[in-house]
């Protein structure tokens, strides 16, 4: 397993994935010209047309040209993005910048996708007395950072967490459940009163295994999945046992909607939205991928999911999404130059007001929503990236052993102990 | 007759025997350029790929660029040693057999019926038209029907059934779910060929066989059958091809938030998750996919053979 | 006599079976007829609506689900694509596999029936087997083209490639079985007239093979205009894919949006133009589709 992690390292590289061959108006090996005005800037983006972050950095891009006379040319290629970018860059195609996130950083590096960004977050924002490195908080610099350094300028951050219907628990924000068998009263008293209190579609198996993660991290901390990932003994540890079973009996609880586990994405979290049920354990984004389903009523917030263990405090995961330079870029001081202006606090503010999401600079305020969980990320000491980035490192370990097992867990048909077992055996069945 | 091209040599009754020979070699100067361009096409980027893709089956490799080593049948002994090969497996042969099962009996339903049925024609239309439909579009549209708040559950609810209200989509129904939505995109087609094999038949067989008292079950039995009976390996054959490399209606289905779960992955969808090393990123098991590849030829191999022995030896004429 | 008897209840039962099929039937075609409404409902649906409540109509008719997908989701450049990538590629199937099944069919020697023999091989060889050099040989092909040749390459024309050899296998079968059937005396009577042997095929031959040329080429379109994966692996370019693709992405798209009646309204716009063709030609294509196959 050890080994098949370097080597995935090391060969992402060039991997030739849904390969790219294409000449899409490269950036990098165009020839340079002396005049940045003469060449725009090639940028891929990941959004679809028509997303709120699409038109704010195309709006970006607008101030940004009319201020320099720099062109941007954005292409809004969708998810398949991040499925091209390495090879696109690999054969000197690649664009100048491009969206990219914390889940992608090991796989882009050993492709040679990132460079060194010491000096762009160095760079001075335009009207501003500071730098994009001094805009941003210590727990997000951490998690967006490597061995090599920063990544890339993120322009949202993240989380995890236990969204709930502040209408109906509006001391929640205050005075949280203390641990997680304190929610487990709470929601079970829901449950009683003949309302299943806790939406999940369990048809999505990384959303089923956000509830083993994030308790992992509450009683083993972060890095415990990596270590599940990479050394079967782990799978004896008694942390890790811990948080296994405080998940079994809350499966045993039943509070999840009927037919959890067969549900069409994304019936669950819009049921949840309509008011239907109180709780939904997952990530920040979920307030703006239902706001238009919202009823009225529902007033959505997040918080943290309560630790197992009162006294331990679990550490945030952090996720981030922003823009990566092509190290191979020809026009290094342009894309530094852009990225600077587009870090400006006007700018990120709106990825709260228009895109509903946490901004990635400390002084620029959250959607109401989520205020707790961007108080916990500035606040944080200890962060963990979403599954430990397992997802990345150990891709074939996490979706043929870990969320096949982990969905039957949480669907019921197996408990703690042979989870456990299975793990461990299959673990060591794949390190071989 | 199509299926026995292969075997046989060159339709005698093809060759132009009178012409005389200066004719003759006119014609047979003509025969590599018409030939030649397909030909060579199919080899330099077909046959020769295939070639390349056993040979790159004992190896391990993910790219250019990356080292690449020989390891002999270690793929195949890999995949033969994961749950998650032999799962998709057995998925893909037996979604490949009960869906032909399937579409072999409503091929069968179809001829015995439709044949003298009114409006024969406007039915085949009808059923032929999910096939025509994307695949993308049928598993989407199919998959919100099965949700547990769907219309399956909710039909099944106002006609008082509620006992047969399923978790449709869960991991133990999941496939089966799929399998459906393959037979009712797929249905069609067959239906449609195996009709056209009856349309073929001469109406005054039937008129005999109806003077001599046989029921409509009867004449299916001794007239349809013993002379559709090539269609019907054809159809098997097309169905064997087809039903192996099931991809797209469960991409579909499943939706795209995540990997297809291990209940419905297909030999075709395990080896694209292997391809592009995953949706979450990762690294490509080039070797392994292309392990995967060979095992699916051998199946459709294997298949088609079967499908060859419904074939009567002996051809039936009526013409 | 109960020969007679048992012949008699046979035949009852046979009847009562054929009246069941011919319902089932017909209950598949309404079957048919309900998802297009109930997709063409959905696509005028509020997102909450469909979910919540599947089998009603609409609570607002919510007809900018059409203009959201149309303008977010790219699938009219996706269907020119399609139109543009099908065309071409079953131009080119048909261009190379006639003339070979002729070839084959009428005027090859001892060769022909090996040459047959691999040609069908062909068709037992899902394109899964080759899918790992596809990809390789469309990379190495566009870096080739990029560097050495023409400076610039589209990963269409690759695909377009992949396809056209794909289908030849099956075209090249079926043909070579039409053009077998054909009766020679034709051949024959033109060549005394003095036609030159190319003449033949093209002014005789293949008028007379129609039939089996508009099966193949119809079964191609049909077969082609449906295929997702090998755009999925060679063309990362959204502009550049094609209309199954374009929906999938579109799908994808939506979880940031939960657009759903836009989806649905997405999925009418694929389909609505397809069952449109369909009413218009739909014999045909059923027709032209088989008429050429088993000969």
């Amino acid at each position: 397993m050890r080994n098949s992690i370097r080597v995935a390292a090391v060969v992402s590289a060039l991997l030739v994935l849904s390969a790219c061959g294409t000449k899409i108006q490269g950036g990098a090996s165009s020839d340079v010209s002396s005049d940045p005005k003469a060449k725009p800037l090639v940028y891929w983006g990941k959004w679809a047309k028509g997303t709120p972050q699409a038109t704010l950095f195309e709006n970006v891009i607008a101030d940004f040209t009319k201020e320099t006379g720099v062109k941007v040319d954005v292409q809004w290629l969708g998810k398949a993005e991040e499925e091209q970018i390495k090879n696109a860059i690999a054969t000197g195609e690649g664009p100048d910048f491009f969206d990219t996130a914390i889940d992608h950083t090991a796989e882009f590096r050993a492709a040679g996708a990132l460079g060194d960004m010491s000096a762009v977050f160095k760079a001075k924002i335009p009207g501003e007395n500071a730098t994009i490195e001094e805009v941003l908080p210590k727990s997000v610099l951490q998690a967006i950072s490597d061995d090599k350094g920063y990544g890339f300028v993120p322009h949202s951050v993240f989380s995890v967490g236990l969204w709930y219907d502040a209408a109906r628990y509006p001391d929640f924000a205050t005075t949280p459940p203390k641990t997680f068998r304190d929610f487990l009263t709470v929601a079970g008293k829901e449950k009683d009163a003949g309302r299943r209190p806790i939406a999940l579609d369990g048809t999505v198996n990384s959303y089923n295994a956000f509830w083993l993660y994030q308790l992992l991290l509450s009683t083993a901390g972060p890095g415990a999945l990596r270590q599940l990932a990479e050394d079967p003994a782990a799978w004896d540890r008694p942390d890790v046992k811990r948080a296994v079973t405080e998940l079994e009996s809350f499966v045993k609880a039943g509070l999840f909607q009927p037919d959890y586990m067969a549900t069409k994405f994304p019936d669950a979290q819009n049921a949840w939205a309509a008011g239907d049920h109180t709780f939904n354990l997952n990530g920040t984004w979920l307030g703006s991928e239902t706001a238009s389903i919202r009823a009225q009523a529902v007033q959505a917030r997040i918080i943290s999911l309560p630790p197992v263990d009162a006294s331990k405090s679990s550490a945030v995961t952090i996720g981030a999404l922003g823009w990566g330079v092509n190290p191979k870029s020809k026009s290094q001081q342009a894309v530094s130059d852009f990225l600077a202006f587009a870090m400006q606090k006007k700018y990120i503010d709106r990825i709260a007001t228009d895109a509903d999401n946490i901004p990635s600079r400390s002084d620029s305020p959250a959607p109401e929503a989520l205020t707790s969980i961007q108080e916990s990320i500035r606040t944080a000491t200890a962060v963990s990236l979403d599954f430990d980035g397992v997802a990345t490192v150990a891709p074939k370990w996490f979706n043929d052993v870990f969320l096949p097992l982990d969905d039957k867990l949480i669907g019921g048909s197996i408990g703690a102990g042979k989870f456990l077992a299975e793990g461990k055996a299959q673990t060591a069945e794949l390190g071989e | 007759m199509v299926a026995d091209i292969g075997a046989r040599p060159a339709a005698r009754r093809g060759r132009v025997k009178a012409a005389g020979g200066a004719l003759h070699g006119e014609r047979r100067r003509l025969y590599l350029p018409l030939l030649l361009p397909a030909l060579i096409a199919y080899l330099l980027f077909f046959v020769a790929p295939s070639i390349f893709g056993v040979v790159l089956s004992f190896a391990e490799w993910s790219g250019l660029g990356t080292e690449f080593s020989w390891v002999g049948i270690a793929n195949y002994a890999e995949l033969l040693s994961s749950r998650i090969f032999l799962s998709s497996f057995l998925n893909t042969v037996l979604l490949t057999l009960i869906v032909g099962v399937a579409l072999f009996l409503i091929a069968v339903a179809a001829m015995v019926a439709l044949r003298t049925a009114r409006a024969g024609a406007f039915i085949r239309s009808a059923v032929f038209l999910p096939f025509m439909i994307s695949p993308i579009a049928v598993g989407l549209a199919v998959s919100f029907l099965f949700n547990p708040k769907g219309m399956v559950n909710s039909v099944l609810g106002l006609a008082g059934l509620d006992a047969l209200r399923q978790p449709w989509l869960g991991p133990e129904l999941i496939f089966r779910v799929i399998m459906v939505g393959v037979v009712w995109s797929a249905a069609g087609f067959y239906v449609v060929l195996v009709m056209s094999a009856v349309d073929g038949i001469p109406p005054s067989l039937y008129e005999v066989a109806r003077i001599e008292g046989a029921s409509l079950i009867q004449q299916f039995r001794y007239v349809t059958l013993p002379l559709t009976r090539d269609m019907i390996a054809i159809a098997a054959a097309l169905w064997a091809i087809a039903g192996i490399k099931t991809f797209e209606i469960i991409i579909a289905f499943v939706g795209t938030a995540g990997t297809p779960p291990l209940e419905a992955r297909t030999l075709a969808v395990e080896q694209y998750l292997r391809v592009t090393g995953g949706r979450v990123g990762g690294m490509a098991q080039l070797g392994e996919a292309a392990a995967i590849g060979v095992v699916m030829t051998a199946i459709t191999v294997a298949l088609i053979v079967l499908s060859r022995r419904i074939q009567r030896r002996d051809r039936l004429e009526w013409s | 006599m109960t020969g007679s008897a048992r012949l008699r209840t046979a035949e009852a039962f046979g009847a009562s079976a054929i009246l069941l099929i011919r319902a089932g039937l017909w209950l598949w075609v309404l079957f048919n007829v309900a998802m297009v409404l109930w997709v063409m409902l959905n696509s005028v649906k509020t997102s909450r609506s469909i979910f919540a409540d599947p089998v009603g109509m609409p609570d607002t008719w919510m007809w900018e689900n059409f203009a959201t997908a149309w303008s977010t989701s790219g699938l009219g450049a996706a269907t020119l694509n399609s139109v543009i990538l099908v065309t071409v590629s079953v131009a080119l199937i048909m261009g190379l596999s006639i003339p070979a099944a002729y070839a084959v069919a009428r005027l090859g020697g001892r060769s022909s029936g090996p040459v047959a023999t691999f040609f069908a091989i062909g068709m037992s060889i899902p394109f899964q087997a080759f899918a790992v050099p596809m990809v390789l040989i469309s990379v190495g092909l566009s870096r080739f083209m990029i560097d050495w040749v023409t400076g610039a390459w589209d990963p269409r024309i690759t695909v377009a490639l992949f396809y056209v050899v794909l289908s030849l296998p099956f075209s090249v079968f079926v043909l070579i079985g039409y053009f077998r059937s054909l009766p020679s005396e034709l051949e024959e009577a033109s060549a005394l007239d003095g036609a030159t042997p190319f003449r033949t095929f093209w002014q005789i031959m293949v008028p007379l093979a129609k039939p089996g040329i508009t099966t193949v080429a119809v079964l191609n379109v049909l077969s082609l205009w449906n295929e997702t994966v090998i755009v999925l692996m060679l063309v990362p370019n959204q502009r550049m894919q094609t209309l199954n693709v374009a929906l999938l992405n579109f799908y994808s798209n939506m979880q940031y949006t939960s657009n759903w009646g836009g989806l649905f309204a997405g999925v009418v716009i694929v389909v609505l133009p397809m069952i449109a063709i369909y009413l218009w030609f739909g014999r045909r294509i059923v027709n032209g589709m088989t008429q050429g196959i088993g000969k």
